[in-house]
């Protein structure tokens, strides 16, 4: 009888408020106990693209949780002040980056290193610049316990959850729970980020034999992928250390690397070295996604650079020789008398224009993956 | 803190190929069927060989090596007495040192299309592609995509990757790069070992043999090509006269057979 009434009151509640809130149950009055009628389970279905590294999606995920992890994704209450969510410093339209050289938390404070893109995530196996994480689901709820990030203790979190009605709904939905733990709220967001596939950039079409570079752009990715040799085969070296698919960053213990950033002296942020202990692992970071790339400026673990041109000039002339820079910053010369990468202007150019054809405009118009909250406010 | 990187990437990037490129969907028994061990077990001038570490070159040059890697394929079988051959179809491997091991172990399991019982006096392998497999028509590459070894769509592939630091005071900084990546049809190695000197390869249902290969890393400087580390050709091998002279040394007693056990 009791949840009839509920049921009655919560349709007249949605047609009444979904002008206003766009159909966000109404807040419950405090006789009308939530009664949880049971998950519900609707496969998610993710299209993983044939030639991107051969991956098995993991077990269980749902449209259900994938929506309560949207949610959750973009969800304000989840730090101290009600201001900040993940997706103020992962925006959508900036491929999930913030715009910033380095994040700013909820207090205003500056973080150490800059936002990362989140695409792809499936095809990587380390998070964060230094690879502290191994795994998503324990990358998940770091940000909200961080104390310059979102500040909340995960009791404190799920407290304020559980006094939205919204998540109610959301959370039933996807684990047929009403008291719910933070393993959940890492699943759901979990299922939001493995669902975040860019694949349909120019490149991708290429890929897939749709479509063709301009001359510009097909001399840039061939001389992305190339190794350089003196006086006869021009190349940028890139693809020794970005995966040449560019499906994500790269892999295995040579994903991490020192790309000459700083010499010995100027080390700021030892990387890599902070989590493995060891001195060979000295300022090493992350390879990242090159996806996107034309929307994820500043550049770097700690933004340094604003442009795409930036760091062009860095790869071709700012070589800062270090113990731990990666020797294939050295071994890739074009000019047999120096030791820089030494790329005509038009070459630079190429290389930046091909960069612009990894921009894939409907991940980052896809309405799926939008803030939900925003997306009511019309 | 240490943590245990590289073998667990590499365990993913082989289960996926086997996932992908055995045959059979339906969950078979390795049980039934012959399984074999290859242990390539690496070396540096007869020490352990190690990644990050400082070695001294037939040429006195001094090298730390970062990464080494190749792709073994196309294994056959051979028993020549009876004039039989048996190849493992569709079956590539990435023979990668860790950080944590100078062992790398490629295990086959047993499929009933896989490996072939039997007795077999001799074994062959690639040190790379077939030329069929290196230009796949599809226009984006299939193999150890994960672990850089696609070069691009007029090479193919790197067969064999050696990445590292060679150290000198007449260089401009301390350390510079010397890396070779080798790969194009020409630089194809085949490799046929005689397992009869150590009592030949026994396959048999429902077993497991192992054979041990040694491999020489110092040999890649060395035999038949003294490679000088001074000459900066040597320095970035892709291709060209420094490729085919590493290539050269390292089809000569690079791989040396040193045991067989069978079931
Ligand atoms: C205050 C800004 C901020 C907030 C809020 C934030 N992040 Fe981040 N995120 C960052 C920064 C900065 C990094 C890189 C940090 C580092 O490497 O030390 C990062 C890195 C990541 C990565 C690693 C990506 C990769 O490729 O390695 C993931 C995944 C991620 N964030 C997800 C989230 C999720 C999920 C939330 C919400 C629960 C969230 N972030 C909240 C700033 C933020
Ligand atoms: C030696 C390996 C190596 C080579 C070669 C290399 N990169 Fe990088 N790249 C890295 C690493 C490592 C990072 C992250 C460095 C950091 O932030 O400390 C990076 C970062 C970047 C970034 C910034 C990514 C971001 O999210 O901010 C861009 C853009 C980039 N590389 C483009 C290129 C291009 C173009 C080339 C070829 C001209 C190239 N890289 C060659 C290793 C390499």
């Amino acid at each position: 009888m009791r949840r009839i009434s509920y049921y009655l009151i919560f349709i007249a509640g949605l047609t009444v408020s979904c002008q206003k809130n766009g159909g966000n149950p109404p807040a419950p009055d405090s006789d009308n106990e939530f009664v949880c009628e049971g998950v519900t389970n609707t496969p998610l279905t993710i299209d993983l693209p044939t030639y991107f590294p051969p991956r098995s999606l993991p077990k269980g995920l749902t449209e259900e949780k994938f929506e309560l992890g949207r949610h959750l994704f973009y969800e304000k209450k989840l730090s101290r002040t009600n201001t900040v969510s993940c997706g103020s410093c992962h925006q959508q339209s900036l491929a999930f980056t913030d715009g910033l050289a380095k994040g700013v938390g909820l207090y205003g404070d500056t973080l150490r290193r800059a936002s990362m893109s989140l695409s792809n995530l499936l095809w990587e196996d380390k998070f964060f610049w230094d690879s502290r994480t191994l795994s998503l689901e324990e990358q998940a709820l770091q940000p909200i316990e961080d104390h310059l990030e979102m500040d909340l203790t995960l009791e404190e979190a799920i407290e304020r959850l559980e006094e939205d009605s919204l998540y109610d709904e959301l959370f039933c939905k996807a684990f047929g729970v009403t008291e719910y733990q933070p393993r959940h709220i890492a699943e759901a967001i979990v299922n939001f980020e493995i669902a975040l596939v860019s694949s349909d950039s120019k490149y991708d079409r290429y890929l897939r034999g749709k479509e063709s570079l301009s001359l510009t752009e097909e001399l840039g990715r061939q001389l992305f992928v190339t190794h350089p040799l003196p006086r006869s085969v021009p190349g940028a070296n890139c693809g020794d250390c970005h995966n040449p698919l560019l499906t994500n960053g790269f892999l295995g213990p040579n994903g991490m690397k020192n790309n000459g950033l700083d010499s010995a002296e100027n080390f700021t942020d030892l990387g890599f070295e902070e989590v493995t202990g060891n001195p060979v692992d000295r300022a090493k970071f992350k390879t990242t996604t090159l996806r996107n790339i034309e929307l994820t400026g500043p550049y770097m673990h700690d933004g340094r650079f604003k442009t795409l041109e930036e760091v062009m000039d860095h790869y071709n002339e700012g070589l800062n020789w270090s113990p731990t820079i990666d020797p294939l910053m050295f071994a890739s010369n074009n000019d047999p008398n120096s030791l820089k990468l030494g790329l005509m202007p038009y070459e630079i150019d190429a290389v930046i224009e091909f960069l612009k054809c990894l921009t894939d405009s409907s991940f980052v118009n896809d309405p799926r993956f939008s803030d939900p909250f925003e997306a009511t406010v019309k | 803190m240490r943590i245990l990187r590289p073998s667990i990437s590499l365990s993913v990037v082989m289960f996926a190929l086997v996932l992908t490129f055995s045959c059979c969907e339906d969950s078979e028994d390795p049980a039934s069927y012959p399984n074999l061990s290859i242990q390539f077990d690496h070396y540096f001038n007869n020490n352990v060989f190690e990644l990050n570490k400082q070695y001294v070159t037939a040429n006195q040059d001094t090298v730390e090596i970062l990464e080494h890697k190749y792709i073994v394929s196309n294994i056959v079988f051979i028993n020549s007495t009876q004039g039989i051959e048996r190849s493992l179809k569709n079956a590539y491997y990435l023979v990668k040192v860790s950080l944590d091991s100078h062992r790398y172990q490629l295990s086959i399991p047993g499929s009933s299309t896989g490996l072939p019982p039997g007795n077999w006096d001799k074994i062959r392998f690639l040190i790379g592609l077939d030329s069929a497999t290196n230009f796949a028509p599809e226009a984006a590459p299939k193999l150890f995509t994960d672990e850089g070894m696609f070069w691009d769509w007029n090479t193919g592939y790197k067969f064999y990757v050696m990445e590292g630091r060679y150290f000198s005071k007449d260089l401009q900084f301390p350390s510079t790069g010397v890396i070779a990546h080798i790969g194009d049809m020409h630089n194809l190695v085949e490799l046929e070992f005689d397992l009869s000197q150590k009592g030949n390869l026994l396959l048999e249902n429902g077993k497991t043999s192992e054979l041990v290969l040694n491999v020489h890393v110092d040999q890649l400087f060395v035999d038949p090509n003294l490679v000088n580390l001074s000459d900066s050709s040597f320095q970035q091998a892709m291709g060209g006269p420094a490729a085919v002279s590493y290539r050269q040394n390292y089809s000569n007693g690079y791989w040396v057979l040193n045991s067989i056990s069978n079931p």
